[in-house]
């Protein structure tokens, strides 16, 4: 089962996590932002992106890191939006993906 | 026309609620209204945070007032529940973690004997010696009140929280027996049975403890999910019965537990097989080996079979856990060895995890900086 042993934030201010695999991934705040599995941005029984891109600022930021239960995180950012909840082997994923 | 509040409201008024019928100001959704010279700001409070219609509110609102004449208008969407898109607040308090090892007890299907398997861990892990409590999560039928013939209510504190009732065996017991009525039904849709769970969760003055069972409703919903997102389980118990109709739900008891994260201790089966007191046979009343064959299908360990006993059937109804009542029977037995078997491998997953973040809330300016 995949989990953090850390979370960190880089110097160019993206979010990082050390796995207990012993990998590391790091994010920018607005790929997190994008990748955001909840309802009001992905269409729960279509799968269909419901989040417009360009309403998102290049500037968005993380405020506040929590996990859920043992198999997510859930992250707040400084566009309100606080409703996200990422399970870590979708992270692992989206790692991959970049 | 003049900016005051008499006259913002009665232009909102053209704002219908489709699905309501009503207007949005009938509707109380208008709040807080404020007007400074030609800025305007007010609050609509919705009735849920996903109304699909709320950015067409809003822009109507804006409209409207600016065509009378304001400069900036402000629209801030809430909702009954909080702020629209704010994850339900956790409170500030919480006592989970005073607790060393919170472990889920659950089935797929009901009717299994989950809260009587829960009973009965929990008095064997008290009587070897540890501070053991049970949350008896079932809210729509709650059974550890009858199981432990509890019949005192829990002490409320003036800030709202409970201490649990100590209970036969030394153990904290918080049900929802204790506060319904027991002949009354609760009727609750998701939101708000997962809120009093949540209030359970946060709520209790658990003290310190080396095991809290919390014992689940049947089923993989609503509530199951809530629990496994608000507590950092360090293991589950999949309690089921030997036939396949039972063991088709475990699969999803078990799959469930695996897609939030929590390690499955074992698999108990409940009502195994039935000793004859005239023949002093084991009669297999509801097949043979299903628990075995799940246990080696999915890899998780077979740490109980308990037997059918009338005796021990007799314990729940009268309010003492049969380990307690019995501990010669079979059953107690079975029930000790999995008490047991439970503690070590919830060591084992504590080695292993050693390390591993289980529980955090930062702010990510706090956080360390390090190189990708």
């Amino acid at each position: 089962m995949l989990q953090p042993k850390k979370v960190f934030r880089t110097p160019e201010g993206k979010l990082g996590f050390e796995w207990n695999d012993g990998s590391r991934s790091a994010f920018s705040p607005r790929q997190l932002r994008l990748a955001c599995p909840c309802a009001l941005c992905v269409d729960e029984h279509t799968g269909e992106k419901l989040l417009d891109p360009s309403t998102v600022p290049e500037s968005v930021k993380v405020l506040q890191v929590q996990s859920v239960g043992r198999y997510a995180v859930g992250i707040s950012f400084d566009d309100g939006h606080r409703s996200g909840i990422y399970p870590y082997d979708k992270l692992m994923e989206l790692t991959k993906k970049a | 026309m003049l900016l005051n509040e008499q006259n913002i409201l009665n232009a909102l008024r053209a704002v219908q609620d489709p699905d309501l019928h009503k207007n949005i100001v009938e509707l109380n959704f208008v709040q807080n209204l404020k007007i400074e010279r030609d800025k305007v700001s007010l609050d609509l409070r919705l009735t849920t945070p996903a109304c699909p219609i709320r950015d067409r509110f809003k822009d109507q609102c804006v409209s409207i007032i600016k065509g009378m004449g304001a400069s900036e208008v402000e629209v801030t969407l809430t909702s009954s529940e909080g702020r629209v898109g704010d994850a339900p607040e956790k409170p500030k308090v919480s006592f989970l973690g005073e607790v060393a090892h919170i472990v889920g007890v659950a089935s797929g299907k009901g009717g299994v004997g989950k809260s009587t398997v829960t009973a009965n861990l929990a008095m064997a892990l008290s009587l070897s010696g540890a501070r053991v409590g049970i949350l008896d999560a079932d809210i729509y039928g709650p059974s550890m009140g009858l199981m432990f013939g509890i019949d005192k209510a829990p002490q409320v504190f003036e800030d709202n929280t409970v201490a649990p009732v100590e209970a036969k065996g030394g153990i904290s017991i918080v049900s929802m027996c204790m506060f319904a009525d027991s002949d009354k039904a609760t009727i609750w849709r998701g939101p708000m049975a997962s809120q009093m769970i949540q209030h359970f969760l946060n709520r209790v003055r658990w003290g310190k403890l080396d095991y809290l069972l919390v014992d689940f409703p049947p089923g993989t919903g609503d509530i199951q999910l809530t629990l496994t997102q608000n507590c950092p389980m360090a293991g589950a118990v999949v309690v089921t019965t030997p036939q396949e109709v039972a063991l088709a739900d475990c699969r999803k008891g078990l799959a469930m537990f695996d897609s939030v994260g929590v390690p499955v201790v074992g698999i108990v089966e409940n009502m195994s097989y039935f000793v004859c007191d005239g023949c002093g046979k084991a009669h297999h009343i509801f097949r043979e080996g299903g628990g075995e064959r799940i246990a080696k299908s999915l890899a998780v360990p077979l740490i109980a079979k308990i037997p059918l006993e009338p005796a021990v059937a007799d314990c729940g109804d009268l309010g003492t856990p049969a380990v307690l009542r019995h501990p010669n029977s079979l059953s107690a037995k079975a029930f000790m060895e999995a008490a047991d078997q439970m503690v070590r491998t919830i060591a084992v997953f504590d080695h292993e995890g050693a390390g591993v973040l289980k529980n955090f809330n930062y702010e990510f300016e706090k956080l360390p900086e390090e190189d990708a």
